[in-house]
């Protein structure tokens, strides 16, 4: 790789943020799960040393994922049932569903969102948002398919709301997030933005009446508008998480001084680690995450400009947006500016197999950045952007496959 | 790109949001914040003790511990780590043991009020008991400290040292009168704790350590201090006295030796005797009385120095006399049919007083309190002292000299009419008495700074009073005292024995015996005066009778004490008044005569 900062390449800047972001979350992840020992040494706690094993193992999932070439496994133009991205959903119905099923499904926190295969717990809905995305992005910019036609449209998203109510019964806020990707999906692609727009009105009727009839669900709204009314119960996360963000202050209070960790903000290392990162990092923290997404969004906005394939972008766009929104909901959750949900910030809270999963939707982002296909039928040879951007002169524009390979080992 | 816009307002929005938060929106979370991760404990200063001037602990503090338990945290730590209530009842029956304590009761108090945070189970624990407790290592359960103020002598100078209250604030005596240099300041530690109350740390500023109160050593001597209360309590209930005062004083330095009240309570039980606050009142200092006859050697002495009158001017004192000032007859118990003024204070003559008042006016008599300060407040360190009561001179009316002359019509404290006597036995020097002997430094030294000096002011001129000291020692060797006198040492003092009104009435039952003195004659060491309140008359009522025996016991026990040498024979009144004195015999002073006329 060059080393100038002239010469950094989409790519690049995509694994920067990445290991940017998974470096942050390994110091996080260790400095909120730690607490008080009578022991002055440093020791990894439990939980930051899996963390820091996921950290690898994203790593290698994200380097995994880069290499190959996106379009040779979910190429668009396969057909309905050879496509993996179609088998990927299949699956992921079928894992949503199977969850729901007692002695299946593990319940932590009464809420049963795991299935226990062997040494690891997976969240059907980590891989379920995911199929979504390359599911929606192989079928929008499939040549087959009609999306001028409502009726396509509806077949379109029924397997999409198929896992968005699975998920929904369980895990309100990853099938909010699903429902807001799916839609941004289909507001870039062919779609007739009325007919979209027509299914606004039900879908949100759905959700108001799906949270007014779970008593719960209303009381945590009600703790949303007036978290003070009930700073033990219900809007007992959210006074925490605001006591962590003013104690840091704007300069924080350093790496490993929080106070709030030390058990009084609940859920420290998942879906509050945001809380975490500003007491300790101060507004720099905060700035610095927020950067490492823009940055993503950044690479991806450039993509969208340039000349490549529909696929390629709508797969970089539904990865951004998925991990862009994820992102913004979370730090809104935090700071008290919308309702708790239970997502995690993506790359940064202690995850598990979700962050793994999410390592490798972004090496496919950087895959796509890599290897530029032109609009049309598949080729088996790409061109290898990486190459071209990468050195200075006598590249050609198209390598074959074994070219390829021979000059990326070079 | 309207969506990644839209995402990307959010993202800067938020940041806004974050800064907010950080920044202004941060005045009631900071409060709170800062109130549920730090905890502020009181550190307590320890109260000084008190010395005697010996150096022995009169009153001291021992901290115990008090057993809380926070049946909350406790349940939610054995939920935690999977126990059952078993374990609990285990647990808890370990600590009941240890408490000396039932199992159950103990099991019960948690469980009604499980929800409760700060449940009392025992106070004051010995340590080795703290030691096994924190050895269990139970969730929940705290020690707390807790002072309690201890009197190693018991009862002992209970009116000098007072008491505290529960919190250890003075409540009488020494205790009220230095509590702020007893109580020393409280510090404090505020230290940052995690959820479950367990410290974190404590910022260098955030850690005041407590100064402890100061020792304060004090005059008195707690073996006088025995032998006063001894003798004093002996008497009132031999004579079944209703209340009695005794104080001991060095004449030449004001130090109060010892000071005592009977009835008398326990300084550890004071809040005990609040229903009887009589009992708690230091009465020698704060409850005057009319002093009687031993007001006379203190209008002579004057009279003497101003040269009004010679201890040989005679006094007819046929039977009853009919002052002109009053129409009610003054009597004596004997007629001697005529007295030397000498010999008037030796016998406590009240017809020789009251025509020495006639003769030299209201004026000079006045002007004789005013020099020992009678009716004044002597400014002595301890609590509620009483002036006492002397009329001024245009309050006189025309029977006022023979009732002054008597000691009537005046109210005095015990410890006026002392300080006046150490006046006598110190060469005419009129002291400030005084309990604080200075403050016990860290190094072991006494610091005498907050010491009064012992304020000299002269009272009357030193061959006067020489005379009187040793008119006051005839009083005990022929005249009145004659129950104080001593094998070893020459004593001084007089009696006297004053009706006592009762709702402004003077009645034939109720009498003040009381007996002013001091010794060795030589060389006054210490000046005692006994008072007592209605003893007994059925038994006897003169302080000749009553209070003088008392005194020459406390004299003779605390010169011995001293390790004052035996006193040389006591030579025989000058030449110029022996021949005038009446019934006068030199053998009196012999030796051989004193062992037979001894007390008891």
């Amino acid at each position: 790789m060059d080393c100038s900062v002239d010469r950094l390449r989409n790519h690049d800047i995509v694994t920067l943020c990445v290991a940017t972001l998974l470096c942050l979350s390994v110091l996080m992840v260790q400095s909120a799960s730690m607490h008080v020992t009578g022991s002055t040494s440093w020791g990894w706690t439990d939980r930051g040393t899996r963390h820091l094993i996921y950290a690898v193992l994203g790593v290698v999932a994200f380097v995994l994922a880069a290499r190959f070439d996106y379009r040779t496994v979910f190429s668009a133009e396969r057909s309905f049932l050879a496509s993996p991205s179609v088998w990927a959903l299949g699956l992921s119905v079928l894992l949503c569903a199977a969850v729901l099923v007692p002695g299946v499904g593990k319940e932590v926190n009464g809420a049963r969102r795991w299935i226990v295969m062997g040494p690891i717990q997976v969240q059907p809905s980590e891989i379920a948002k995911w199929s979504v995305v390359i599911f929606l992005a192989w079928w929008l910019t499939s040549s087959r398919a009609k999306l001028d036609r409502f009726r396509t449209l509806v077949l379109t998203l029924l397997p999409v709301a198929c896992i968005a109510l699975l998920i929904v019964i369980e895990d309100f806020g990853t099938a909010v997030l699903i429902g807001m990707c799916a839609f941004s999906m289909l507001c870039c692609s062919r779609v007739k933005k009325w007919q979209l727009f027509a299914l606004v009105p039900p879908v949100l009727a759905a959700g108001v009446w799906f949270i007014t009839h779970k008593e719960y669900r209303v009381r945590r709204m009600m703790a949303f508008l007036d978290p003070w009314a009930s700073p033990r119960g219900e809007g007992y996360h959210m006074v925490q998480s605001l006591l962590s963000f003013s104690t840091g202050g704007l300069t924080g209070k350093g790496l490993g001084n929080g106070v709030q960790k030390l058990g009084y903000l609940p859920e420290d290392t998942t879906d509050f680690i945001f809380a975490v990162v500003c007491e300790e990092l101060g507004v720099s923290g905060a700035m610095l995450v927020v950067a490492m997404y823009l940055g993503i969004m950044y690479v991806t906005w450039q993509l969208i400009r340039s000349d490549r394939d529909s696929f390629g972008k709508m797969l970089a766009f539904g990865i951004t947006a998925m991990v862009a929104l994820q992102a913004a909901i979370n730090i809104a959750v935090a700071t008290v500016s919308v309702p708790t949900k239970g997502l995690s910030l993506p790359l940064v809270s202690a995850g598990g197999s979700g962050m793994v999963i999410s390592c490798a939707a972004l090496g496919l982002l950087c895959s796509v950045c890599k290897f530029r296909h032109a609009e049309g039928p598949a080729t088996k040879v790409g061109v290898n952007l990486a190459a071209r951007e990468g050195s200075s002169d006598a590249v050609p524009e198209r390598v074959s496959e074994a070219d390829w390979r021979a000059w990326t080992k070079a | 790109m309207v969506i990644f816009s839209a995402i990307g307002l959010a993202f800067t929005s938020l940041l806004g949001r974050v800064v907010f938060l950080q920044t202004i929106g941060r005045e009631r979370t900071v409060l709170q914040a800062d109130r549920q991760q730090h905890y502020t404990e009181t550190l307590h200063a320890r109260r000084g003790s008190i010395f005697d001037r010996n150096g022995l602990l009169m009153a001291g503090t021992v901290q115990k511990k008090s057993l809380f338990v926070d049946p909350k945290f406790m349940l939610e730590v054995f939920q935690e780590d999977g126990k059952t209530l078993v374990d609990l009842d285990r647990e808890i029956g370990k600590l009941a043991s240890l408490l000396d304590k039932d199992p159950l009761e103990i099991s019960q108090i948690i469980g009604d009020r499980a929800q409760s945070r700060y449940v009392k189970v025992a106070e004051l624990l010995d340590d080795y008991v703290v030691d096994a407790v924190l050895k269990l290592n139970l969730p929940g359960v705290v020690l707390e400290p807790v002072d309690v103020r201890e009197y190693p002598m018991g009862s002992l100078a209970a009116h000098i040292l007072g008491g505290v209250q529960k919190d250890n604030i003075g409540l009488e005596g020494v205790e009220l009168q230095f509590e702020k240099l007893l109580r020393g300041k409280d510090g404090f530690k505020r230290s940052l704790k995690d959820a479950r109350r367990r410290t974190i740390a404590t910022a260098a500023e955030d850690y005041v350590p407590p100064v402890n109160g100061n020792h304060v050593v004090l005059t008195i001597d707690s073996n006088i201090q025995m032998i006063t209360e001894q003798e004093l309590a002996r008497t009132c209930e031999q004579f079944r006295v209703r209340a009695g005062e005794a104080i001991v004083m060095d004449p030449h330095t004001g130090d109060i030796l010892a000071l005592a009240n009977w009835p008398t309570f326990n300084p550890a039980n004071i809040e005990d005797t609040a229903a009887v606050p009589e009992l708690r009142r230091n009465r020698a200092l704060t409850d005057p009385y009319e002093p009687g006859s031993t007001i006379k050697p203190f209008i002579v002495g004057p009279m003497l120095s101003g040269q009004l009158a010679k201890p040989t001017d005679m006094f007819q004192i046929p039977g009853p006399y009919k002052s002109p000032l009053r129409a009610k007859l003054v009597t004596d118990i004997h007629y001697y049919g005529q007295l030397p003024l000498w010999d008037v204070v030796v016998k406590s003559s009240n017809i020789g007083m009251v025509k020495l008042a006639e003769r030299v006016g209201s004026k000079s008599l006045f002007e004789a309190l005013q020099q020992f300060r009678f009716g004044k407040m002597t400014g002595i360190d301890l609590p509620g002292e009483n002036g006492g009561l002397v009329n001024p001179l245009r309050r006189w009316t025309r029977p006022s000299p023979v009732s002054i002359a008597m000691g009537y019509e005046m109210m005095l404290t015990p410890l006026q009419l002392t300080r006046a006597v150490c006046a006598y036995a110190n060469g005419g020097w009129l002291v400030q008495p005084q309990v604080m002997h200075g403050l016990l430094t860290p190094e072991g030294q006494i610091d005498p700074s907050l010491k009064k000096s012992a304020i000299r002011t002269r009272a009357i001129d030193e061959p006067t009073s020489q005379l009187i000291r040793r008119i006051m020692c005839d009083v005990v060797y022929r005249g009145t005292g004659q129950k104080a006198l001593s094998r070893r040492w020459n004593l001084f003092g007089k009696t006297g024995t004053a009706h006592t009104a009762t709702n402004g009435v003077y009645n034939e039952d109720n009498y003040t015996s009381s007996f002013v003195g001091g010794g060795p004659f030589e060389n006054p060491r210490v000046v005692v005066a006994v008072i007592l309140h209605d003893p007994d008359k059925s038994l006897a009522h003169y302080g000749g009778t009553v209070s003088a025996p008392a005194a020459g016991q406390i004299l003779d026990r605390t010169l011995s004490y001293l390790q004052v040498p035996d006193s040389p024979q006591l030579d025989a009144p000058p030449a110029s008044v022996m021949p005038v004195l009446h019934a006068f015999d030199p053998r009196v002073y012999d030796r051989q005569m004193r062992t037979a006329s001894t007390r008891d």
